[in-house]
């Protein structure tokens, strides 16, 4: 018991340290170095004036805080499906939450741009709310008739294709001045995040993982098995709502302001397992949110250094080291 | 009758508002086991999960401790009553503590933190039920009895007044189930638990219940003490077999109890006994391993068996209470002969 508080606190404290380390890194790296001290005035300045500071103020933070916070949300969000599931492998981008959202996302630009106007953060996220509920209502459909969890990700998946060959489709045919916009989106990316953006990214990723956090009790439950949940006292019923709603708007977060993000919600909480040895949600919960953050730090530096100055998609980054992950999981379940 | 804990009253249970069973009537008293018996599918897990609430009664009511189950409070309930199902648990990465301390839910707070007393629960159900040498163990590569076990602590860990289990025992071998039911015996006499399950061994349901409730064909058939319900060809009526067959197979006649093994090679081995004078212990002589010392006259077969010809404990049916009080005594002979003693 001691043994295992300790390996805990361990685990955090060098979670932490990581995500600080990223952190710092992602502030200085990229295509003008900035060093520590130049930071640290930018940062006083608010990029009041300097170039430098500019940089620094409007264009890396928000968008290394996007990537953090998004990076968590992907993270509890996949770590809440996969208790709904029971499925070590389900995740919003595998199940084809994150496909539906882009699909509603991408028409709802569309039709906001046709009409002249820029939609705001409120509306994204709402657009990409109702895609990941769609998606999700399929998959629960699909879920009360086959019980086999291989067969539930190949529909995943499938839903997966359908909804990116539409949004391909509405892409194609939209203003060759929305095109470049939307085909960037549409691949996954950190870039152009905005500091109001920032703020609503905050507050629903925040809020939400708060909020599954409060449920990481009925979620122990619930972990071994429905018969047992029920007699432990869990309403069921309510108890699926909630987790369904919570992982849909993370999801759907995400999705609104970095397009489909690959792997993480599957990758993240694996790896959080595998360093806490544990699947408790209480443990997992924020551990997951502070792994994904780290994950999504690590392949958006990549993304922006790697090439530079091409940048790449974050999906791309992101799926070299979680696809992997993914396949040896696979593999690890066939095993045992 | 205030000992009566659980009790039905025109219980019709099944599926979808289709009822599956009718009439099903019974109380069971705190520390007592009902044993539910019949063939696959009659409804003995409908009845279970009707008085879990994991399906809600087609008519009639169920009352736990004199109270209508349906409107009662998750965790009220929860706190009377545990389950142990059939239903594989999917414990990732939890030691056998963990699963059994997640019968102290309905204890826990807002995020479920066990409080020390609540991890001293733990540790005492678990001597109680003997797993305690499974604390630190991984949940997912116990045995099938360990978890078993482990799967009734967590039970017990709820402090429940009434116990229901479904199959427990259908995946032990003949020295974990009767671990598991005696194990089970004991707990619901010292903490006064009302046990209610399902058995597929009927020799088993014989001799743990106190109650036994025979479902057939929609209905509950009969309800009674083992010895009412084990009579002449009930069992193979029940079960839909034809007269007698089931006694061909296990042996026994009349109202006999214990089964004889016509399956053993040795049968019969007590040559020159009248048969029925031993139907009982015929394959679990408590003297056998005693060899010499045994106090009968007896010679081996060509296949090395014990045949006995004067038993010391003539096996008759009177004689086995005798012999399970020497019981002790016996097999701490035998063990002394094993050492060589």
């Amino acid at each position: 018991m001691e043994g295992r508080k300790r390996r805990c606190a361990w685990a955090f404290a060098l979670l932490l340290a990581l995500l600080l380390a990223l952190l710092a890194a992602n502030l200085s790296i990229g295509s003008v170095r900035v060093g520590a001290d130049e930071l640290r005035d930018a940062l006083r300045a608010r990029g009041a004036v300097e170039t430098l500071g500019r940089v620094v103020w409007t264009l890396r933070l928000p968008r290394l805080l996007a990537a953090a916070l998004l990076g968590g949300a992907l993270a509890v969000s996949g770590f809440l499906l996969q208790t709904f599931f029971a499925n070590p492998i389900a995740g919003p981008f595998v199940l084809g939450i994150s496909s539906g959202a882009k699909l509603t996302v991408a028409l709802m630009l569309i039709a906001a741009l046709a009409c002249g106007r820029t939609p705001g953060s409120a509306a994204m996220i709402g657009a990409a709310f109702c895609g990941s509920m769609l998606a999700m209502g399929f998959i629960l459909l699909v879920s009360a008739r086959v019980r086999n969890l291989s067969l539930l990700v190949v529909c995943g998946v499938m839903v997966g294709y359908i909804c990116n060959a539409v949004t391909e489709l509405v892409v194609t045919f939209a203003d060759d001045a929305n095109i470049v916009n939307l085909h960037n989106w549409s691949m996954g990316s950190f870039s152009g995040v905005r500091w109001s953006n920032v703020r609503v990214i905050a507050w629903v990723t925040l809020a939400g993982t708060a909020l599954s956090f409060l449920l990481s009790k009925p979620m122990s439950a619930y972990q071994l098995g429905e018969g047992y949940a029920q007699n432990m006292g869990v309403n069921l019923r309510r108890f699926r709502l909630e987790l369904i709603l919570l992982s849909s708007v993370l999801s759907a977060c995400v999705t609104a302001f970095a397009g489909p993000i690959s792997f993480v919600g599957v990758a993240a909480p694996h790896l959080m397992k595998s360093l806490f040895r544990t699947a408790k949600p209480i443990v997992m919960i924020p551990a997951c949110f502070l792994g994904g953050a780290a994950f999504c730090l690590l392949c958006d530096l990549l993304a922006r250094t790697l090439f530079a100055p091409t940048e790449l998609s974050i999906s791309s980054v992101t799926a070299v080291f979680g696809a992997p992950i993914v396949i040896w999981m696979l593999l690890k379940r066939k095993a045992a | 009758m205030d000992d009566i804990i659980l009790h039905t009253k025109d219980l019709a249970v099944g599926y979808g508002g289709q009822a599956v069973l009718r009439d099903v009537t019974f109380s069971v008293r705190r520390g007592e086991i009902m044993t539910l018996i019949g063939p696959n599918g009659a409804g003995k897990s409908t009845i279970l999960k009707t008085l879990a609430r994991q399906l809600s009664p087609v008519a009639g009511c169920v009352y736990l401790g004199g109270e209508d189950l349906a409107p009662m409070h998750g965790n009220a309930l929860a706190r009377q009553l545990a389950i142990v199902t059939t239903e594989r648990p999917r414990a990732e990465l939890m030691t056998c503590a963990d699963v059994v301390a997640t019968g102290r839910y309905p204890y826990t707070g807002r995020l479920g933190v066990l409080s020390p007393a609540d991890r001293d629960a733990v540790a005492d159900v678990m001597a109680l039920v003997h797993v305690t040498e499974l604390s630190g163990r991984d949940f997912s590569r116990v045995s099938d009895g360990q978890r078993q076990r482990v799967m009734l602590a967590r039970a017990v860990c709820q402090e429940p007044d009434v116990l229901l289990l479904d199959e427990p025992t259908s995946f032990l071998d003949v020295r974990y189930r009767v671990d598991f039911l005696t194990t089970l015996r004991a707990l619901a006499r010292e903490k006064r638990i009302a046990v209610v399950m399902s058995l597929h061994e009927l020799d088993c349901a014989e001799r743990i219940s106190d109650t036994v409730l025979c479902v057939r064909a929609g209905a509950v058939d009969r309800v009674g003490r083992p010895e009412e319900v084990f009579t002449g060809d009930y069992i193979e009526a029940l079960y839909g077999m034809e007269p007698g067959s089931y006694r061909a197979f296990f042996g026994g006649a009349g109202d006999r109890r214990f089964f004889q093994n016509r399956a053993c090679e040795s049968f019969p081995c007590h040559g020159g006994v009248d048969e029925a004078d031993f139907n009982c212990l015929f394959c679990f002589c408590p003297l056998y391993a005693l060899g010499e010392r045994c106090g009968g006259s007896f010679h081996y077969t060509e296949k090395g068996v014990k045949s006995c010809v004067d038993c010391a404990f003539p096996h008759r049916r009177e004689n086995y209470e005798r012999v399970l009080a020497r019981w002790p005594e016996l097999s701490a002979l035998a063990k002394g002969k094993d050492h060589g003693v």
